[in-house]
């Protein structure tokens, strides 16, 4: 169990050290603040009395997540590094908790960024970026298991955008079946403008997404090589 | 061949009644072998033969048809089965030296395998990206990090490809000096190093035929 963990931490850091240098990291955060701060310049540039439900740090929170944030998964299957390293240097839990983790801690720093640049950006109304930027973490959990279902079938150095897009099929066909408001309360997403409270039950659909991308395991292994 | 319980050893790679299918080709039938610590034992055969389908199935890796591969490990050290095939390769976006602290971190310090300094990439690699080497740089700096692991199972598909001529000989003194406690079986379309030992089985696709016995048998 020592080992495991260790592993995996290893395998964290080393994901998170390619992330670090990996030509999308810096699009990713570049089009968060361009887009933000275009929206500001548009809020500040309006007459008063300016429109309030500004979500456009979500939009470009939700942008920047489709194209930074990657399990590696398939990079590594397409590279053959994927069979180079499960059982020869590390177990495979160990690999798969590795990369969940540097997952997860890319979307902590994704979160905190958008906190500062929408602080910087909006004058000084932490709360509002605090908010919007929490909101938009916990909205994008909910597409982890597709992002990992994507890198586990595909070859793909984008998996952000395809995960996004199976999202929003699989959320199109949901509210023409079952209407926007079921869908909209199902997914959690009925939350009250800077209201804290209001996001806890985006935040339990959250854990359980997370939860389902870990219970995953089996499936992610029969497909994994090594 | 001779057996390792004949041999007073009570590990090794045990191969019995093998089978291999290839798709709808059978590449191997009843094949039983049994190769122990000492010497390096070398599966020499053209490319296509089918001897990365048998390597897989000796690593444990596929399952073969029919047939059991056996890998019993000495007391006290897990049966843990190292496995290089060419196709293999390192992450992308890393440098060498972060790929060196990786492996640093999975091997604590006193489960490493002792690694033969010609073997270690250059310290002056440390900032080049891992997907900017040359392909022997790379395939140097991954099986660095394999052999590190104090494994008693080494099984090589072409690990002297993409290799320059002094790389492959140290690559190759080390195996023999490694197989003394570690079973170790290579496969090669090239010519086995001329001073090494231990037994060649020759692979034409369907049978494997001893071209050269274990010395000490």
């Amino acid at each position: 169990m020592r080992n495991t963990l260790r592993q995996a931490a290893a395998v964290a850091r080393l994901e998170l050290f390619r992330t670090g240098r990996a030509p999308t990291t810096p699009v990713a955060a570049l089009a968060f603040a361009v887009i933000l701060a275009f929206g500001y310049w548009l809020y500040w540039r309006a007459l008063p009395p300016r429109p309030e439900d500004d979500r456009l740090l979500a939009h470009a929170f939700i942008l920047a997540a489709i194209i930074g944030l990657r399990f590696g998964i398939a990079s590594d299957r397409a590279l053959g590094a994927e069979s180079f390293l499960i059982r020869n240097l590390v177990g495979p839990a160990a690999y798969f908790a590795g990369k969940l983790a540097a997952l997860l801690t890319s979307l902590l720093a994704l979160t905190a960024f958008a906190v500062v640049t929408g602080t910087i950006l909006s004058a000084g109304d932490w709360n509002h970026a605090l908010w919007y930027s929490l909101a938009s973490a916990l909205a994008v959990c909910l597409f982890v298991p597709i992002l990992l279902l994507v890198e586990s079938a595909m070859d793909t150095r984008f998996p952000g955008a395809a995960a996004f897009v199976l999202f929003v099929v699989a959320a199109l066909a949901a509210s023409i079946t079952i209407g926007i408001e079921p869908l909209t309360s199902f997914l959690g997403l009925t939350m009250e403008r800077l209201d804290y409270k209001s996001l806890l039950p985006l935040a339990w659909r959250a854990a359980v997404a997370i939860a389902i991308t870990g219970a995953s395991y089996p499936l992610w292994r029969r497909r994994a090589s090594g | 061949m001779p057996d390792i319980l004949s041999r007073e050893l009570t590990w090794g790679l045990e191969v019995r009644d093998l089978v291999i299918h290839k798709g709808r080709t059978t590449i191997l039938s009843d094949f039983t072998w049994t190769h122990y610590p000492g010497e390096v034992a070398w599966i020499v055969g053209e490319n296509g033969a089918g001897k990365s389908s048998l390597l897989r199935v000796l690593a444990g890796r596929e399952r073969a048809a029919t047939g059991t591969v056996t890998h019993t490990a000495p007391a006290g050290r897990s049966p843990a089965v190292l496995y290089y095939h060419p196709a293999m390769g390192l992450p992308d976006l890393t440098t060498v030296g972060a790929w060196q602290a990786f492996v640093d971190r999975i091997y604590p310090a006193e489960s490493r395998y002792p690694l033969d300094p010609g073997l270690v990439p250059d310290s002056a690699l440390a900032h080049k990206r891992v997907d900017r080497l040359s392909t022997g740089e790379a395939k140097r700096l991954a099986l660095q990090a394999l052999l590190q692991r104090a494994a008693p199972f080494l099984i090589l598909d072409e690990p002297f490809e993409h290799l320059s001529p002094p790389a492959k000989q140290r690559l190759a003194s080390y195996l023999s000096a490694r197989a003394r406690d570690t079973v170790i079986v290579v496969a090669t379309n090239q010519e086995v190093p001329a001073d090494s030992h231990g037994p060649i089985l020759s692979y034409d696709g369907s049978s494997l035929k001893p071209i050269r016995l274990p010395e000490e048998s």
